[in-house]
């Protein structure tokens, strides 16, 4: 069991002067208040930095050690500072101070800073390889989640819901290492290995004998097979655990810088669209020449058809006189021109009655109608095309592209000015690595796939011919294969037992986050419980049995604070929780279950609030004797920061 | 890790070996189970802490039952048989 009992630090954050946090020895709660930008983060940072002496940011991302400097001093030239935790823990008092001291005058990088830490126990300071391995005991870094967390790490519990999820993933496994499961694993881990070993042994001596000798050596052989392919299988899940890593770290990188990267994607779509608007503009310019071409000819349709008109009038009238001009002449001589045949009397009668009056025979050529048939012919020829409605499409296509582009460029210059600064292609580049990575991840899955299945392949041989040997065993290699047997006994016990144990860990976290929820929520008559999965994912369960499908952000962090709780009840590993305003997302109500529920969530709770969340009188009438002690977070100047008893 | 918080799991193992293994001497798992936790992120310690253990269930041989036949699947090594 580990406790915080104080907490001193100088020079961190917007603590200049030396402040220090007492906290009581007995169980209850303690809460600091503190205005925002008052330095309630850097609290929980401090006892973060003394720990595993990186400096963090909000969630869990890690920043520079500069960032940690107080910036009054720091414009002073003083970049110094301390941090020191006194604990108890399994009964023992021990004194952890981190000194951050700069090797340079301006200091900018880690590299620039030296850092001395020293772990007292009883005032005696151990040695390093002592203290790395007792502040690993006390607070495993990748567990130090469930004890030490603000709302942004409460949001990341939703990914447990994810069963796909690969952060979801990690955190399961840390919240099985947290509750003791890698004790269990880990002595499968090594009983598999120590009866491998064994096989081994046993295989020598066989080969030594002359009745064992051929079974002796095909055993060893299949013992280095399995043992090249579980060099390459741990080979294999190192580096899928660096491409998840990799994969977290640009992906947090990319959150963080979300905008940007929305940014980005606007820019690419605004730059891909003014593209295609230039290559549209370019072809419907390319189509409006070509119509333009043809459009002269509408112009000239009217003119042309007036012509024509005229021509065909002066034809007609041209063709009427020659036919006046026959008959007449055909009623003079008797005679028809035309067939050469003479006119009956009663004919020219009936001729000359249709005549008009004054008809005269033509005595000259005339060639007007020749002439108008001539022009009517050559007016015939001229090709009329209507290209008006073409036209009008190709412009209208034409304006809406260059509408576009200009469209398409005032998005550039939007997402450029949010990119000011950055480099896009830096943040382009990023996007590119984690959608490869995403690729590798899967090929790193199915290798490890094949490679457990190339060893399931040879456990069953070495299985079948350590039952060979055992069958043809000589008195000499009885010692090896009883060592053998016990060994292999065992890991069979503890590998059930795995399974076992997670499996009761499951159902012990359901009841215990169930009991806590219930306490928490403000719908207690609609719910009935919670509900965990195999990666520890809780899901809220009505009354009538159906499970809550869409819950709200405050919902997510009354199950992630019961979670939390569930595992503090559960853990073989036990210490104190520090919670860095957790309250954001919920309504007053649920706010003051919480803050009641406190004292059962851990022995030694740090409440770190904001007055907004909550009032003190409200902290001190729910909480009753619980409440412990109150510090007060004060302004003194915008970079500098007091504590002081609240009561 | 204290003996209370240690007894959760030791429960589980204990329960496991009823079931699969019951000749299994409570001593050798309890032994096992200790020098995980005392060596808990340093593999060789706790290796050399079972390996030791094992020896010395072997030396109690009267206080470790060889088992009746088991299955392959829940046996790496094929460790059926008499001893």
């Amino acid at each position: 069991m580990l406790t915080l009992r104080r907490l001193e630090v100088e020079g961190f954050g917007p603590y200049a002067d030396q402040a220090v946090l007492e906290f009581p020895d007995e169980p209850g709660v303690t809460v600091i208040y503190g205005d925002n930008m008052r330095g309630k983060t850097s609290l929980m940072n401090a006892i973060r930095y003394a720990f595993f002496g990186e400096v963090h940011g909000r969630g869990d991302r890690t920043r520079r050690i500069l960032t940690a400097c107080n910036r009054d001093l720091a414009a002073a030239g003083i970049y110094r500072f301390t941090v020191g935790l006194s604990l108890r823990y399994e009964g023992d008092n021990f004194d952890l101070i981190r000194v951050v001291t700069p090797k340079v005058g301006a200091p900018e990088n880690d590299e620039d800073f030296t850092t001395t830490v020293a772990l007292r126990r009883g005032g005696i300071v151990l040695g390093p390889t002592e203290r790395t391995a007792l502040l690993h005991a006390m607070l495993p870094k990748d567990v130090a989640r469930f004890f030490l967390f603000d709302g942004e790490l409460l949001d990341q519990y939703a990914e447990l819901l994810i069963s796909e999820s690969d952060s979801g993933r990690l955190i399961s496994e840390a919240i099985e290492h947290i509750l003791g499961v890698p004790v269990i694993r880990d002595a499968r881990d090594h009983l598999t290995m120590l009866a491998l070993k064994a096989s081994r042994a046993s295989a020598k001596e066989a080969s030594k004998h002359q009745k064992t000798e051929a079974i002796g050596n095909a055993l060893q052989e299949a013992n280095d097979i399995r043992e090249a392919h579980k060099q390459e299988l741990e080979r294999k899940n190192v580096e899928l655990a660096d491409l998840l890593a990799e994969r977290d770290e640009i992906e947090t990188e990319l959150r963080r810088q979300e905008i940007y990267a929305v940014a980005i994607e606007r820019l690419d779509t605004a730059r891909k669209d003014r593209k295609r608007a230039r290559k549209i503009q370019e072809a419907k310019a390319s189509e409006l020449k070509v119509a333009m071409r043809e459009a002269w000819r509408t112009l000239l349709a009217r003119p042309v058809a007036a012509a024509k008109a005229e021509a065909q009038g002066i034809a007609k009238d041209a063709v009427a006189r020659l036919v006046t001009s026959l008959r007449v002449d055909a009623i003079e001589s008797n005679h028809c021109r035309i067939c050469d045949q003479s006119v009956p009397k009663e004919v020219g009668v009936r001729l000359a009655a249709s005549l008009p009056e004054n008809a005269t025979p033509t005595r000259s050529v005339d060639y007007t109608g020749m002439t108008a048939l001539a022009w009517t012919s050559e007016l015939d020829g001229f090709k009329q095309k209507d290209v008006r409605a073409e036209v009008r499409l190709v412009s209208e296509a034409l304006r809406q592209a260059r509408i576009d582009e200009a469209e398409a460029e005032g998005r550039i210059a939007d997402a450029n000015k949010t990119l000011e600064g950055h480099d896009p292609d830096e943040l382009r580049r990023r996007k590119t690595t984690l959608t490869e990575i995403g690729g590798k991840i899967h090929a790193a899955h199915d290798a490890i796939k094949d490679e457990q299945k190339l060893i399931g392949d040879q456990d069953a041989a070495i299985a079948r011919l350590t039952r060979q040997l055992e069958n043809a065993g000589t008195p000499e290699l009885a010692a090896f294969q009883l060592r053998e047997r016990v060994l292999a006994r065992a890991r069979a016990v503890f590998e059930n037992a795995v399974e076992r144990y997670k499996a009761e860990l499951r159902a012990r976290v359901e009841d215990s986050a169930t009991k806590l929820f219930l306490q928490m929520t403000t719908e207690k008559h609609e719910y009935a419980s919670l509900s965990i999965n195999d990666h520890y994912g809780l899901t809220i369960i009505h009354k009538d049995g159906r499970a809550e499908d869409s819950r709200s952000a405050g919902a997510e962090q009354v199950v992630a604070l019961s979670l939390m709780g569930a595992l503090q009840a559960n853990a073989p590993l036990r210490g104190p929780i520090v919670m860095d305003t957790p309250f954001g997302r919920l309504d007053p109500h649920h706010t003051a279950n919480v803050v009641k529920t406190l004292p059962s969530m851990a022995e030694q709770v740090v409440l770190l609030v904001q007055e907004g969340e909550i009032e003190r009188a409200t902290v001190r009438e729910l909480l009753g004797s619980h409440l412990l002690k109150e510090y007060q977070l004060d302004k003194q100047t915008a970079r500098r920061t007091l504590i002081s008893e609240a009561r | 890790m204290t003996k209370i918080e240690r007894k959760h799991l030791m429960l589980a193992v204990l329960a496991s070996r009823d079931e699969i293994d019951p000749d299994l001497e409570t001593g050798l798992l309890e032994a096992i189970v200790n020098a995980e936790a005392d060596a808990f992120g340093d593999s060789d310690t706790a290796m050399r802490a079972i390996d030791s253990a094992v020896t010395d269930a072997i030396e109690r041989r009267g206080y470790l039952q060889e088992a009746k036949p088991t299955t392959d699947a829940a046996n790496v090594n094929g460790t059926e048989g008499e001893a």
